[in-house]
């Protein structure tokens, strides 16, 4: 499906809602574990327009997120990048969009991208006398990506209910 | 160009993922968060083990940049070793003139040679101790090899040496060894000559040339120089005897001003006599 202007206006307005909303999550967070609604974005972005435009969203997502968040500049856009480029893997001209968000499938993508994703960015954040990498991202890799698995089944549902109705 | 432009463009995907992973870890790399340190340690442990294995292989930009230090190295090493050596050179020759100043029991002021002509008929030098320090016209200056020459003319600072190497300068003189007396000149072809020695009287190559108690400005027995050769002048009782000179007046630095007063009652007494005779001299001429 090829892009058009009006959906670069609501992939741009997406994302800085996203990370007005990623940056004020302590509300939801869960033992300081929170879910990456950017993921979930740039699986929908890299699955409806695929792999090459997933990890542009990925890099401009990341880095953006890197600046407001103040991260170590490159980190997010360094692991957004990878997921995306993963994501994107699972890109299918064939499928619409309804088709491609609103299936199981898409959960087992978003966890896929989302734990390379965790795995890529804690490993900037791991102290070396505290945990050991492999345990750190048990604890909040893992977690994280369930809980953004968690939020991407409610657009999952959505997608699938669309789906149903057309 | 065309065909990695067309190998660009089928493998898009992977090409903007490698670029922008690369500006990400640039981005990263360049950031001085305290947070970084382990990404650090493993990295530089990862590199280094990579770099371990692959160390057997030879590295031309390393080896150039190598090369180019130890050359900078090098050359830092000659101009300091260059340096040493003229300390070395230095210090010998101020621990010289230490000992000689201990030694000698006329008055000594060290000072520094601050310019110098020698290939002229009339050379002199300056000196960087001039009348604040004690020193007055006339006074002899001398290094711990032999006489340089008189101090000419001075300011609060600095003075000006007629050298031995001047056609103007005339020195009593008398050989260590034969007692034989006479004038020392230094002659317009370069030669340093005593003069006035009669032939009658043998002289010895090597003997020392020293300066005798016939000068008013020079104490006695500062060396000028050794007897290199002795030579009949046609036509006269003379002898010419050449002076090798004690002082290399091309390389010598360092100099003492000798503080030594002429006796002002036998300076006075000659120049009257001198005057009188020259008086004579003129009225004669005049009847």
């Amino acid at each position: 499906m090829p892009t058009t202007y009006s959906n670069l206006i609501w992939y741009t307005i997406s994302g800085l809602l996203l990370l007005l909303v990623q940056l004020n999550l302590g509300y939801i967070t869960i033992e300081g574990v929170a879910p990456d609604l950017l993921v979930i974005l740039i699986a929908v972005i890299a699955l409806r327009e695929g792999q090459f435009i997933g990890i542009i969203v990925g890099f401009v997502l990341g880095l953006a997120f890197d600046i407001i968040s103040s991260n170590i500049p490159g980190t997010n856009a360094l692991a957004k990048v990878v997921a995306g480029f993963v994501i994107g893997y699972f890109y299918n001209e064939q499928l619409s969009l309804q088709q491609s968000i609103g299936a199981f499938r898409f959960l087992l993508i978003v966890a896929f991208g989302t734990a390379i994703h965790n795995l890529i960015f804690d490993f900037f954040y791991v102290e070396p006398t505290d945990l050991s990498l492999w345990s750190f991202f048990l604890r909040s890799g893992i977690a994280g990506t369930l809980y953004t698995v968690v939020v991407a089944s409610m657009v999952m549902l959505v997608a699938a209910r669309k789906k149903g109705e057309r | 160009m065309r065909r990695l432009a067309d190998l660009l463009l089928r493998y898009k995907e992977y090409a903007l993922t490698l670029l922008l992973i690369s500006i990400s870890l640039i981005l990263i790399s360049t950031s001085n968060n305290q947070q970084l340190r382990s990404f650090r340690t493993i990295s530089v442990g990862i590199v280094a083990s990579v770099q371990e294995a692959f160390s057997w292989v030879p590295n031309p930009f390393a080896l150039e940049s190598e090369n180019h230090a130890l050359r900078q190295l090098n050359k830092d090493l000659s101009t300091q070793a260059m340096q040493l050596r003229e300390e070395a050179v230095k210090a010998e020759k101020y621990k010289a003139m230490l000992g000689f100043k201990e030694k000698t029991p006329m008055k000594l002021l060290a000072a520094e040679v601050v310019g110098k002509t020698i290939i002229q008929l009339r050379n002199t030098a300056t000196l960087n101790v001039g009348s604040r320090d004690g020193v007055k016209e006339g006074m002899p200056v001398m290094t711990e090899r032999g006489l340089v020459g008189r101090v000419v003319g001075l300011n609060d600072r600095y003075s000006i040496v007629q050298l031995l190497v001047n056609v103007d300068t005339k020195v009593p003189a008398r050989m260590l060894g034969s007692r034989n007396e006479g004038i020392v000149t230094w002659e317009p072809d370069g030669v340093m000559v005593m003069k006035y020695v009669p032939t009658a009287l043998k002289q010895k190559k090597g003997d020392t040339a020293v300066t005798s108690s016939q000068s008013i400005f020079f104490p006695e027995n500062i060396p000028i120089g050794v007897i290199a050769d002795v030579q009949e002048e046609q036509g006269t009782l003379f002898d010419r005897i050449i002076i090798e000179p004690a002082t290399n007046f091309a390389t010598f630095e360092e100099a003492f001003v000798v503080l030594h007063n002429p006796d002002e009652a036998r300076l006075k007494l000659e120049q009257s006599l001198i005057e009188g005779e020259s008086r004579r001299n003129g009225g004669g001429r005049n009847r």
